[in-house]
């Protein structure tokens, strides 16, 4: 019987494509941003649409990525705090060290880092773990 | 590390069954420029075309399919 799955270099050709192609638009917005706000000094709020756009793409592929691949090390709590408190100590001084403390009414700008932080290492453990999940389901099938 | 290099006897394999590209393609459910690739050794086919290409040659995967130094 004729197998009916479809040519399996035609899906890795698919693949490559995709993803150069998804580069290479990525590498166009961040031009066209960097562009519009460096070279051609227009507000943030012109290129905000855009650079919202390339933040999820950029997000949802790396993500999708790491999630599907299961690849990500499941890093321990004790171990995230650890890195947590790093991080945010390197970011929060070193700012501070470059732009000083903010006036009053914009003091509130200091808890950035400690709310930054907590998200991006929040999503990479919430990646790491389901991705694993994943993964271990799929072997134990 | 050098990347590992597969040789093949597909074309061997499909010409002794009288078989033509075309046909051994629609067997194995692949386009015609696949099995020229993979006979011509510039393109490695997943382990599951590899099965499915031994038995419609009717060869072990073993005969088809080698590292190429080892053989």
């Amino acid at each position: 019987m004729k197998p009916k799955n479809l040519d399996e270099r035609s899906v890795q050709l698919n693949g490559q494509v995709s993803f150069w192609v998804l580069m290479l638009t990525q590498i166009a917005l961040a031009g066209w941003i960097v562009i519009n706000r460096y070279v051609l000094g227009k507000p943030m709020q012109e290129t905000g649409a855009i650079a919202a756009i390339l933040g999820f793409s950029m997000a949802a592929y790396w993500g999708l990525r790491a999630y599907l691949s299961g690849a990500l090390p499941v890093i321990s709590w004790r171990r995230m705090l650890v890195i947590y408190i790093l991080v945010v100590a390197v970011i929060f001084f070193a700012t501070l060290l470059i732009q000083g403390v903010p006036p009053v009414e914009r003091r509130y700008e200091m808890a950035y880092p400690f709310a930054g932080v907590a998200v991006v290492l929040g999503v990479y453990m919430l990646v790491a773990y389901l991705g694993k999940r994943r993964m271990d389901t799929l072997i134990s099938e | 590390m050098d990347e590992l290099e597969i040789d093949n006897r597909v074309k061997l394999a499909r010409v002794e069954k009288g078989l033509t590209q075309e046909e051994l393609a629609d067997l194995v459910g692949v386009t015609r420029q696949t099995i020229g690739l993979i006979e011509a050794g510039k393109y490695n086919p997943t382990i599951k075309l590899c099965l499915m290409l031994a038995r419609a040659t009717g060869k072990d995967l073993d005969g088809l399919f080698w590292i190429r130094g080892e053989r």
